[in-house]
């Protein structure tokens, strides 16, 4: 009891007191060096690195991957050799980019040119960090293995096509998703087809897509002259592209449907079956 | 003992004061900003520990010339040179609502170690003719392709940077970009690069700020 050195004579309350005044100090103390470490935050690190934006490819583009796949591969074959100023620290470099993106590692073919075969690497880092499928490699690719129209079957085509979606070889354009969300292959065989063989779209006659399941034509009488309006309900398995192909014979003219109807599509590949969609009368070229 | 305690709780408050004031301000009106960059949120902001050095990397001042040479104010005619605040109000606007792409020019392995937040890396090799595969990345830019001729009127807005002053692989990718046909006033080039951007102790990628 002694210990403590307090005066006993000193009085309860005092002592009382001062343990009190020591304890709000304490308190206080705590409370400014909490408020302290949450305003310092220490340990705190950076934002990580936010994925930039993809810019909105022009409408004309959204087709292109489709119409490219074979001149993506004639590019790769009659690239000239180039003066090989590599490293393959680089690559190795690339690579370890591309894996933080999430893209797969695009492995150095053994005989291609090191200096190309870096490019490659770039580029395709580039492209995945703009949402964009790699460029293909020069040796043994799915894609090159056999070109189209030659005599394959279209079952053999679709399956070339799904393994090629697959591995993230071929981007597969938003107009041409369903809408059931998936990728509507005969759309992009067609049109595939047409851009191999070189062939200009031509529009079905009026009284073929009148017939089509979905259509509806509405002509009215404006101030003399007869004005024909044309609307679509979209079906099962619709994807935008088809539409297009179905009322212009070009499945790359669904900007002009899309662009029609942008207060109901949010994107190309956000049709709704049921929705009414408006088909513009074609427009230029 | 209640001595003690007093002073050390008054010292506390001392300390921590300034800093729930946020002291180092980007400017006298805005001491940090927030924006959205494809669905994730940037927040830029200066190193508030009134102590911090930049980096030793960034201190050198006598790298080698060539490469590390001193660069004009102006990368070519027509392209807009900016600074700091311009590359903040260009993510916050321009980056942010998708109609343009904030590229770092240098080479991944310094873009691994640490960037401006919301920027893409495109090395500057990319953009040059000599890459075989650079329609690709025009193409991913909005540019359309007829023939032999390029069209960019739908393309993406670029700002351009690479590691700063004694950087030339920005000026030599916006050559590469106007050799191609890219309009110059879709290209804008931030000079002071990350050299700068480190100087001022704005916000960086990476641990490592």
């Amino acid at each position: 009891m002694e210990a403590a050195g307090f005066d006993h004579d000193g009085g309860e309350q005092l002592i009382e007191d001062r343990t009190m005044y020591k304890y709000m100090i304490i308190a206080g103390g705590f409370s400014v060096a909490i408020a302290g470490l949450v305003f310092l935050q220490p340990g705190k690190t950076d934002e990580s690195a936010a994925l930039p934006a993809v810019p909105q490819a022009a409408p004309a583009e959204m087709a292109e991957p489709i119409t490219n796949v074979a001149n993506v591969s004639a590019t790769v074959s009659a690239v000239p050799p180039q003066t090989a100023n590599t490293s393959s620290d680089l690559l190795d470099m690339t690579n370890s980019v591309l894996a933080g993106l999430g893209v797969k590692k695009s492995e150095p073919a053994p005989s291609a040119n090191a200096g190309e075969d870096q490019m490659r690497a770039m580029t395709s880092s580039v492209l995945a960090g703009l949402g964009i499928a790699p460029i293909p490699e020069n040796t043994g690719d799915v894609t090159q293995a056999t070109p189209l129209g030659n005599g394959q079957s279209d079952a053999e085509i679709r399956a070339l096509l799904s393994v090629a979606i697959d591995r993230g070889l071929i981007e597969v354009p938003k107009s041409l998703r369903t809408a059931e969300g998936e990728v509507d292959k005969a759309t992009m065989i067609a049109q595939l087809a047409r851009a191999a063989a070189g062939e200009t779209a031509e529009a079905p006659s009026d009284d073929v897509i009148a017939g089509g399941a979905g259509v509806e034509v509405r002509v009215v009488q404006q101030a003399g002259k007869t004005v024909q309006y044309r609307f679509y309900t979209v079906q099962r398995g619709d994807s935008l592209g088809a539409i297009a192909h179905k009322f212009y014979g070009d499945a790359a003219k669904f900007t002009q449907i899309y662009e029609a109807n942008r207060r109901l599509l949010p994107g190309p590949d956000q049709i709704r079956v049921g929705q009414r969609l408006t088909i513009p009368a074609i427009t230029g070229v | 003992m209640v001595r003690v305690l007093k002073s050390a709780a008054l010292a506390l408050v001392i300390t921590s004061a300034p800093i729930y004031a946020q002291s180092v301000k980007i400017t006298a009106d805005m001491a940090e900003t927030s924006f959205p960059v494809k669905g994730q949120t940037v927040t830029i902001q200066r190193n508030q520990d009134p102590a911090h050095l930049i980096d030793p990397e960034f201190s050198k001042t006598s790298r080698a010339c060539p490469p590390s040479c001193v660069t004009p104010i102006s990368a070519a005619d027509g392209v807009a040179t900016v600074g700091e605040l311009e590359v903040i109000d260009f993510l916050k606007t321009t980056v942010s609502s998708g109609t343009g792409l904030l590229l770092d020019t240098r080479t991944p392995d310094w873009f691994s170690k640490g960037s401006i937040p919301g920027a893409l890396n495109v090395p500057s090799e990319t953009l040059e003719p000599k890459n075989p595969y650079r329609n690709e990345i025009l193409r991913a830019f909005g540019g359309v392709q007829n023939g032999d001729s390029w069209t960019f009127a739908a393309a993406t807005d670029l700002l351009l940077f690479c590691n700063g002053p004694w950087c030339d692989q920005s000026p030599r990718a916006i050559r590469g970009l106007l050799d191609a046909g890219y309009p110059a006033d879709k290209i804008k080039y931030y000079r002071g690069g990350i050299q700068v951007w480190k100087l001022l102790g704005l916000t960086m990628t990476g641990a490592n700020n």
